[in-house]
């Protein structure tokens, strides 16, 4: 879907000024928090040698200021690993949140899409993951960052009924600007019937232009193996359901995600991603949990390159306090072969045993 | 296919959540107190909304400002109690979940009854749970269990 925006900036006046005229005098309050993880993993795959390794992990700066009790800022700045070995640093969220109404606000700025649980609740935190890494589908099919206009509602009736609908630069864009004219759009609900439970939908639609993988996604990843072969336009489509209940005893998370990508030389392709997690507590420091990952990218598929992978895991997450936890998790991969294919040849079935302590104060 | 298969999955996980669908422990006598909230009385479950982030502004639009007691007063234990399942490491987990996604704002930890009733008297829009009525007159909102 092609969005061609005209009149944006007329909105942004208009909103800012309902704002300024309901807003009142308010003493500002910051706080700045800091987060970060290692790890240590090894690595034993087929046809290759084993691989033991300690590595550092994101750092990340988190800072949120009631600026007036109506207009609020919230950033993410992350020091994080590059591809080639070092570290860079990267502004994640930049977000300034404007409370028009009691439960509708209008959000400016680079945030994280609203269109699944996981993107839209553990950012880059690995201290809130339940798992150690984030679902595969991550680096696959979800557009993980957007810089754009966000109407965002809350808590709204007995069922805490919430929104958000986004308009962004889309998935071939860079912090920098948007590659051309078309927008993405982002449309999200759920309800949130008990309080420790939240059920949600996501559309997701854009137009990646040039078939360009930007700084948006997690379309440049080993597993997305981004296709730079084919440059015409990518119609891109996502539907997400998810289900989450991170009850005291029982952790529940499902993310279902279906991706279709359009393009004029082999058609439609239908992704299918989906993560299930369950968690138990033991006590009020232990929680024994597994995970299943799957991704089933189509053949045809000119964005990402085809796979299919289903990964089983299972963890144990110790808390030493709501600001340090450290997980062990045990990880395999395995992976369908698919004659049409050869990008698979890159990929083997493996395990991993992977260790992390994350922090946060 | 896809459609079964999402189906089925669906049905896995809703299932798990009916089977282990868990109960609230309630807790001894406590007050709520306020300023500025328009509140004369407040039921148990909007209570509930108030202390599960679900309410960022009172009717009358100020902003709500949530008051906790620090982790190690015993009346910490108490609200765990009430809304988060006992556990005070998960009150707090809860909480900063909240303000890292973005749908909250911190609430207020302080160390014990009097600093509390003194914040609350002096800040609009913010709300606590006492377990004590000492110094609270001007300030409760009655209760209800409707």
């Amino acid at each position: 879907m092609k969005l061609y925006v005209t009149s944006i900036f007329k909105w942004i006046f208009a909103i800012a000024f309902v704002v300024s005229i309901t807003d009142s005098v308010y003493s500002q309050s910051t706080e700045i928090k800091f987060f970060g993880h290692i790890d240590v993993f090894h690595e034993d795959e087929v046809g290759e040698d084993i691989f033991n390794s300690f590595s550092l992990g994101e750092h990340d700066f988190f800072v949120t200021s009631q600026i007036t009790d109506r207009i609020s800022f919230l950033s993410e700045n992350v020091i994080k690993l590059t591809s080639s070995g070092g570290f860079a640093a990267s502004i994640e969220r930049a977000r300034i949140k404007f409370n028009y109404a009691k439960k509708h606000s209008v959000i400016f700025g680079k945030m994280h899409t609203p269109v699944s649980y996981w993107n839209d609740t553990f950012h880059h935190g690995r201290l809130f993951f339940p798992t150690i890494d984030r679902p595969i589908q991550f680096s696959l099919v979800i557009p993980i960052h957007e810089i754009g206009l966000r109407l965002q509602g809350q808590n709204i009736g007995k069922l805490n009924f919430g929104y958000d609908i986004m308009l962004g630069n889309g998935i071939s864009s860079s912090d920098l600007e948007d590659n051309g004219e078309a927008k993405s759009l982002t449309v999200a609900g759920h309800i949130k019937p008990r309080p420790t439970m939240r059920i949600g939908a996501g559309l997701y639609f854009d137009t990646i232009e040039g078939n360009v993988a930007g700084s948006h996604s997690g379309h440049t990843s080993k597993y997305h193996n981004h296709n730079s072969s084919y440059t015409g336009d990518v119609g891109f489509k996502l539907y997400n359901f998810s289900f989450a209940n991170f009850a005291y005893k029982w952790e529940t998370l499902l993310e279902l995600t279906l991706n279709y990508s359009e393009t004029d030389t082999l058609g439609t392709a239908q992704n299918l991603t989906s993560f299930a997690y369950l968690g138990y507590r033991l006590n009020d420091s232990n929680i024994l949990y597994s995970h299943w990952d799957h991704a089933d990218i189509a053949f045809n598929d000119l964005h990402a390159n085809p796979l299919y992978l289903n990964k089983v895991a299972l963890g144990i997450r110790h808390e030493f306090s709501y600001l340090v936890n450290v997980k062990l998790e045990y990880e395999n991969y395995f992976y369908r072969h698919v004659e049409e294919t050869m990008h698979h040849s890159n990929f083997n079935n493996k395990y991993e045993i992977k260790f992390q302590i994350a922090y946060g104060f | 296919m896809a459609s079964k298969y999402i189906c089925a999955f669906l049905s896995l996980w809703l299932a798990t959540f009916t089977v282990f669908a868990q109960t609230k422990e309630k807790t001894e006598d406590f007050w709520v107190i306020g300023n500025s909230t328009q509140l004369e009385t407040i039921s148990f479950d909007e209570l509930t909304r108030v202390f599960r982030a679900q309410l960022e502004y009172w009717d009358n639009n100020t902003m709500s400002e949530v008051i906790l007691h620090q982790s190690k007063s015993m009346d910490a234990t108490k609200t765990a109690q009430l809304f988060y399942d006992g556990s005070i490491r998960n009150m707090q987990r809860f909480w900063l979940t909240m303000v890292f996604s973005g749908r909250a704002r911190s609430p207020k930890y302080l160390d014990n009854h009097q600093e509390i009733v003194d914040y609350v008297r002096n800040t609009p829009g913010s709300i606590a749970i006492v377990y004590d009525r000492t110094g609270i007159e001007d300030l409760e909102i009655q209760l209800t269990y409707d």
